[in-house]
C-alpha cells in the first residue's frame, strides 16, 4: 500500500502548491497532477471506471484552464514571494519522510479500504448506471447542456458595450 | 483515505478564499470537487457498497465540469465588460 500514501502525499501536496501560488501556470500544473494523482487513488481503490474519467477531465480541465489564463493575459504571474513556496516544500518533505519513514510499516493510519483485485469492472458500473440512476444520469445531462448553453449564453458580447466602446 | 479527501476539499475552500480571480477561484473549486469524489468513492468502498460510492463520485466529478463550464462562460463576460478577471471587478457589475 506504499502506492496508496505515495498517491495521498503528491495530491495534498500539489493542492496545495495550486491553492498557494500566483503563478497560473504552476497552478494549473499543480492543479493536474493533484487530479492524476486522486485517479490514482482511485484505481487502488478499485474504481477504475472513476480513475478514467477522472483522468480525462483533469487533463481536459487543466488544457482549459491554460487556454483562458492565455485569453485573460494570467498566464504569468505578477512575481512569487519565495516564502509561499516554504510551506507546499515543507509539506512534501513531511509527506515524504512520513511514507519513509513511519507510515510505511502500515501502523499509522491503515489505508487499504481498498483492493484493486476485487475493482468492480467499468461495464458493471455502466450497467448499475443505466438500470438504478437512469434519471440522475438524464438529469445530469441536462445540467450540462444548460451549463453550456447558458455559458454561451453568457459570454455573448451585447450590442451596448460594443456601442459604448465605439 | 477520507482524510485525503476532506484534506482536498480544505485546500480548495482554501483558494476559494484566498484568491483573487475568478479563474483561481473555479481552480479551488475543481479542487473542492476532487475532493468530494475520493470522500465518496472511499466511503462506498469502506462501508461494502462500491459501486454507489463510484457512482456518486462519477456524478460529482462530472457536476464538478458543468459548474466549470458556467464559470467559464461568467469569465468571458466578465473579461468582455472589464477587460479583467479580478474578483474586486465583480462587485462593480451591480453599478
Amino acid at each position: 500500500m506504499i502506492v496508496n500514501y505515495a498517491l495521498s502525499a503528491a495530491a495534498v501536496t500539489s493542492a496545495l502548491a495550486a491553492a498557494l501560488v500566483t503563478d497560473m501556470r504552476k497552478a494549473v500544473l499543480g492543479l493536474w497532477i493533484c487530479g492524476i494523482s486522486v485517479g490514482g487513488l482511485f484505481l487502488s481503490m478499485g474504481a477504475e471506471m472513476a480513475a478514467i474519467i477522472q483522468w480525462i477531465l483533469s487533463t481536459i480541465t487543466a488544457v482549459t484552464f491554460v487556454f483562458y489564463a492565455v485569453m485573460f493575459g494570467e498566464y504569468r504571474g505578477k512575481g512569487q514571494s519565495r516564502v509561499f513556496w516554504v510551506i507546499p516544500s515543507a509539506v512534501a518533505a513531511g509527506c515524504f519522510a512520513w511514507v519513509v519513514a513511519v507510515a510505511f510499516p502500515e501502523r499509522v493510519v491503515d489505508f487499504s479500504v481498498g483492493d484493486p483485485a476485487e475493482a468492480k469492472s467499468a461495464g458493471e458500473v455502466g450497467f448499475a448506471i443505466a438500470d438504478g440512476h437512469f434519471l440522475s444520469l438524464s438529469v445530469l445531462g441536462i445540467i450540462l447542456l444548460a451549463a453550456l448553453v447558458s455559458a454561451g449564453t453568457v459570454a455573448r458580447p451585447s450590442g451596448r458595450t460594443e456601442k459604448e466602446e465605439e | 483515505m477520507i482524510l485525503v479527501g476532506a484534506l482536498l476539499g480544505g485546500i480548495g475552500l482554501f483558494a476559494v478564499l484566498v484568491r483573487r480571480t475568478l479563474l483561481g477561484v473555479f481552480l479551488g473549486l475543481q479542487m473542492m470537487t476532487f475532493g468530494a469524489s475520493v470522500v465518496l468513492i472511499a466511503a462506498g468502498v469502506a462501508t461494502g457498497l462500491p459501486v454507489p460510492g463510484h457512482i456518486y463520485g462519477l456524478f460529482v466529478s462530472i457536476a464538478g465540469v458543468a459548474q466549470l463550464v458556467a464559470g467559464y462562460g461568467l469569465c468571458v463576460r466578465l473579461f468582455y465588460l472589464r477587460k479583467s478577471v479580478d474578483l474586486e471587478e465583480v462587485g462593480g457589475l451591480k453599478h
